[in-house]
């Protein structure tokens, strides 16, 4: 980050906050840090939509904080909602209304972008990650609106979701029952939420927990403010003092806002539900908040980026869930590779697209375990389905668009398939070099050891060191290399060079 | 998959020359690859009798192709078997010899009745024929073979000369052909088949072989049904397909969408007898089986080899067997989806009569309730929709494919939103199912959240209409809060379909 001042607002579903930081070489300080209460998500999950009274209120906040930003001339800044906003049938109609009163544009996170956010940030916080990350842990985004949930073994993710129980959804999804009754039904509804994690956390073991969200505010205010590390039973006793108490016995005994005082059961319960499934007591809260989190995101600030292998080994393991070939995914990414590297004054397109072919080369196949024939459109919509933190919508689309195209057939005839944004020609590029690097492989069995390409005058040739007598490679890439010559206008053909 | 067993069948028939690779696993199976070759060998036999060399010599190199195939994909057993394509042929034993000498595989000509065994077999494996009088016929390229079962028994089974491919040669000379040569033809299998017991006691008529799954694929609209192995075609479109493909030559009739080229001479004589079929059994429609006879065969190897496959094991109930390996494959809460299926017949049952329901549309619920949790294996968030689309692409028996959308579409809508007129899925359907689904599914949102806590905490229910309400009594062990947080939730949609308010106690 270059030195200069740098805003975020972070719109919650029970608050609106705003950081304003200045960064010297390199070091950011703190200048400003504002907080105003407002229960958007109240509107969000009760109604579904955010009420005209709290979208005026709602300006009027921004309107405040957009003249704190010019009072100190802070020239960037970025403004971020989150579930309050993003569940709201009206989203449009508020982000709108609140660029047209404060000239703020507000974007949306999608929640698998606000956990990625929040992992990056684990990542640079924790100052033993390197140690933590080698086992397993669980790192819970406990918020107003969603509960998301990743967890982590030996470097790959097993399990990522944002579930829908936040603390205020929570407690307005059983707002009608009578307060003993409410810690009961949490508890109930928590433990359905929690199943599939539950049975996936049996598997391995769980050593560090981590918690973040707008509700560790909560934690830090019962037990230790200055502290990181807090224990569950101290949890597990404070709901048991408070279960039968309202929330104005809640307010009037311990001196709580009543915004909080209302979700408080709801949050210990949670609280106390996830660490069972852990078998642990110790649990950990990182120092910072989420306006500091995306400050330093959106400024990039965090040194430690190294994801990549991360979302490797995580689709590995989604991998064993349908029952793929592990040795045929990992040949037709390294496949792919060799091609994309040797071939780039042919295809011109940066690098980031590597990474989007390399994650197809591992989920081509997935689809299989559903129905070998048709398995390629399979595999395109678990793809669409799949969330991993790190890998944003815009690419997920372009990744399950070369696999659904990987098999010989026309790409013109899948328009339909195609967002209206998405460029026809460099899905075409991208799965013309994808053919070839899957036909290479073709009969699953790495016959084709290692491969040269040559470019000579109108002709690639790939010059493959072959272990055995290669059959099913030639058919297909016969077949397969169609569209290659056809996109990119040079011959591509097959040479066997046999190890001896 | 571990501990499998990889099965190859080969299949050499008069009109195509076919390699499945299967996968074996206790008692279930899977396809795992699948190579087709039209080599038309009938084509020689039909014209002089016998195989000319150039025709053997092209075999060979598809049978050498397919050899290395076996090798490459190292499947554990191959079983090579030849029905009228060799059996026919003057010269069956001199091609035989070669085929072993240049490829040490050795083909097993089976017989005609042998290969009706392996139809019956096949169908028995994806249709409930235990409780019906079915006719299940093979249309092949040089043979025929016709088989009925009458309440799981077969009562007759014949091996016949009418394949597609040796009748087009036998009746018809003009292209496209003469309105004699096709009332001829009709009035040559109607004489054939009076002869026989094929009569109006016929329930369903299951048709295997390739040529009449390219009719029922032609009526089938998306990619997904036409993936089906089981299919449905009905008459008005088979008039509709006569029609055209009687008034167009055989080049025309290859601009025919989804109509496979090398079958456009054949699918004449194939279409027109199982026309005449129709007529004289009643039927308004026929069942599709592909892959039928490498089916038959593969279940038939497996028998050899001391294993029996799971529908064979259960013949009390097959549609809902598969239902439930479907369930299985999925990693499905089996405890959660029975509950969720006896609460439903629960439900069914009471409100049938104020909904208006048949009585066989119940099967349809059962099924949604037991898999309306599938696509949590996709992923939890949106696994109502995970759940709709694996249903969809999942192999069913005994459900028709327009019942499998009604139970993917009752399963899609067990959560979050109702059945509305935006989404896609919904509005495929004709009105009739819509209103099924509509009904079905507010029964499934009740009976799913009845066991919200997926502890099968709910023993019973009792259900008491009172004036202006129904009374809905939960009967259980311990705290119910969740059950009758969930009812309350999501009962709306079931009020609305009933105009009446249902109260919890």
């Amino acid at each position: 980050m270059k030195n200069g001042l740098f805003g975020v607002i972070n719109i919650g579903a029970s608050a609106f906050r705003m950081q304003i930081s200045e960064f010297v070489n390199g070091e950011q300080r703190l200048i400003e840090y504002l907080i105003k209460s407002l229960p958007l998500g109240k509107d969000t999950f009760t109604k579904g939509y955010i009420t005209l009274e709290t979208v005026k209120k709602s300006a009027d906040i921004l309107g405040g904080f957009q003249n704190k930003m010019s009072e100190y001339k802070v020239e960037k800044y970025v403004a971020v909602a989150t579930s309050g906003l993003r569940d709201a049938v009206n989203k449009d109609f508020f982000i709108d209304y609140i660029f047209k009163k404060t000239g703020i544009q507000l974007n949306v996170l999608d929640p698998y972008e606000e956990l990625y956010i929040r992992f990056t940030a684990l990542m640079n916080e924790i100052e033993n990650f390197s140690d933590v990350e080698k086992g397993g842990f669980l790192f819970a985004n406990v918020s107003s609106g969603n509960v998301a949930i990743v967890v982590s073994f030996q470097k790959s993710i097993i399990y990522s979701e944002a579930l829908p129980f936040g603390s205020l959804r929570l407690n307005e999804i059983f707002r009608d029952v009578d307060e003993r009754g409410k810690v009961i039904a949490f508890r109930n509804y928590v433990d359905n939420m929690l199943a599939e994690v539950k049975r996936i956390i049996g598997k391995v073991n769980i050593k560090f927990v981590y918690f973040t969200g707008s509700t560790v505010d909560i934690i830090r205010f019962f037990f230790k403010e200055s502290s990181t590390e807090f224990n569950i039973n101290d949890v597990r006793h404070l709901l048991e003092k408070i279960e039968g108490l309202s929330s104005e016995e809640i307010v009037e005994n311990y001196g709580l806002r009543r915004s909080q005082a209302d979700i408080l059961k709801a949050v210990l319960v949670t609280y106390s539900k996830i660490m069972k499934i852990t078998g642990k007591n110790k649990f950990y809260i990182t120092p910072t908040t989420f306006p500091h989190k995306l400050l330093m995101y959106f400024s990039k600030s965090y040194r430690k980026k190294s994801y990549g292998k991360y979302i490797e080994n995580s689709l590995l393991y989604y991998g064993k869930k349908f029952e793929f070939d592990k040795n045929h995914a990992l040949k037709v990414k390294e496949n792919v590779r060799k091609i994309f590297n040797e071939l780039k004054d042919i295809h011109n397109l940066p690098n980031s697209y590597l990474r989007l072919l390399e994650i197809a080369a591992i989920t081509h196949d997935f689809g299989y375990f559903i129905n070998p024939s048709n398995h390629e459109y399979n595999s395109y919509q678990i793809l669409k389905s799949l969330h991993l933190p790190g890998v944003f919508e815009r690419d997920m689309e372009v990744v399950s668009l070369v696999v659904l195209l990987h098999r010989e057939v026309e790409v013109d005839d899948y328009k339909e398939y195609f967002p209206p944004d998405v460029d026809i020609f460099l899905i075409k590029k991208l799965v013309a070099m994808f053919r070839v690097a899957d036909s290479l492989d073709s009969g699953h069995k790495q016959k084709i050891a290692d491969f040269i390409v040559k470019k000579e005058t109108d002709i690639v040739k790939v010059v493959a060191r072959t272990v055995d007598y290669i059959f099913l490679e030639r058919l297909s890439f016969e077949k397969k290399s169609k569209l290659f010559e056809n996109v990119f206008g040079v011959k591509i053909e097959l040479e066997e060079d046999p190890i001896k | 998959m571990q501990n499998n067993k990889k099965i190859a069948i080969i299949d050499l028939g008069t009109n195509s020359l076919r390699l499945q690779i299967f996968s074996l696993e206790k008692d279930q199976f899977e396809l795992v690859d699948d190579f087709k070759e039209i080599i038309r060998l009938g084509d020689d036999i039909f014209k002089f009798g016998y195989i000319t060399e150039d025709s053997l010599q092209n075999l060979i190199e598809n049978l050498k192709q397919i050899k290395k195939i076996c090798e490459s994909k190292q499947v554990d057993k191959i079983r090579f078997i030849a029905t009228a394509s060799l059996r026919d042929t003057k010269n069956s034993e001199e091609i035989r010899e070669s085929i072993i000498e240049s490829l040490k595989l050795e083909p097993e000509i089976i017989s005609g009745e042998k290969e009706a065994y392996f139809a019956y077999l096949a169908a028995s494996s994806n249709f409930e024929i235990n409780d019906s009088k079915v006719l299940i016929t093979d249309i092949g390229g040089g043979s025929g073979e016709f088989v009925i079962v009458d309440d799981g028994k077969v009562v007759f089974s014949e091996s016949t000369k009418l394949g597609c491919n040796r009748l087009l040669h036998e009746y018809f000379r003009n292209d496209p052909p003469l309105p004699s040569e096709i009332i001829n033809f009709k009035n040559a299998m109607r004489e054939f088949f009076t002869k026989r017991p094929f009569d109006r006691s016929i329930e369903h008529i299951i048709c295997l072989g390739g040529t009449l799954n390219n009719v029922a694929s032609i009526q089938a609209k998306t990619a997904v049904a036409q993936a089906k192995r089981v299919k449905y075609a009905d008459r008005k479109f088979l008039k509709r397909f006569l029609r055209i493909i009687a008034n167009n030559n055989i080049e025309k009739r290859k601009g025919i969408k989804g109509l496979e080229p090398k079958r456009a001479d054949i699918i004449l004589p194939a279409s027109l007898l199982i026309d005449v079929l129709l007529d004289i059994t009643g039927r308004s429609g026929f069942y599709t089986l592909s892959d039928g006879l490498r089916l038959g065969i593969l279940i038939d190897t497996a028998n050899q080899m001391g294993i029996k496959l799971s529908f064979q094991k259960n013949h009390e109930n097959l549609k809902f067997s598969r239902v439930y390996d479907i369930c299985k494959k999925y990693k499905g809460e089996i405890a959660h989806a029975e509950q969720v299926r006896k609460l439903s017949v629960i439900l069914f049952n009471y409100f049938k009569g104020v909904l208006n329901l048949n009585d066989e549309f119940l099967e349809l619920l059962e099924a949604a309730a037991l898999l309306h949790d599938i696509g949590n294996h996709i992923s939890y968030s949106q696994h109502h929709k995970h759940s709709y689309y694996l249903i969809i692409n999942s192999d069913f028996i005994g459900f028709s494919n327009e019942e499998i959308e009604i139970i993917a579409n009752i399963a899609r809508y067990h959560r979050k939103s109702i059945p509305k007129k935006s989404h896609e899925n919904f509005v495929a359907l004709d009105e009739n199912s819509q209103d099924i689904v509509k009904k079905l599914s507010a029964l499934l949102r009740i009976a799913d959240s009845l066991d919200r806590s997926h502890e099968q905490k709910v023993k019973n229910i009792l259900l008491k209409e009172r004036q202006d309400k129904f009374i809905l009594t939960l009967m259980g062990k311990g705290d119910l809060t969740l059950e009758k947080a969930g009812v309350l939730k999501k009962k709306d949609f079931l009020e609305k379909l009933l105009n009446l308010e249902i109260e919890i106690l």
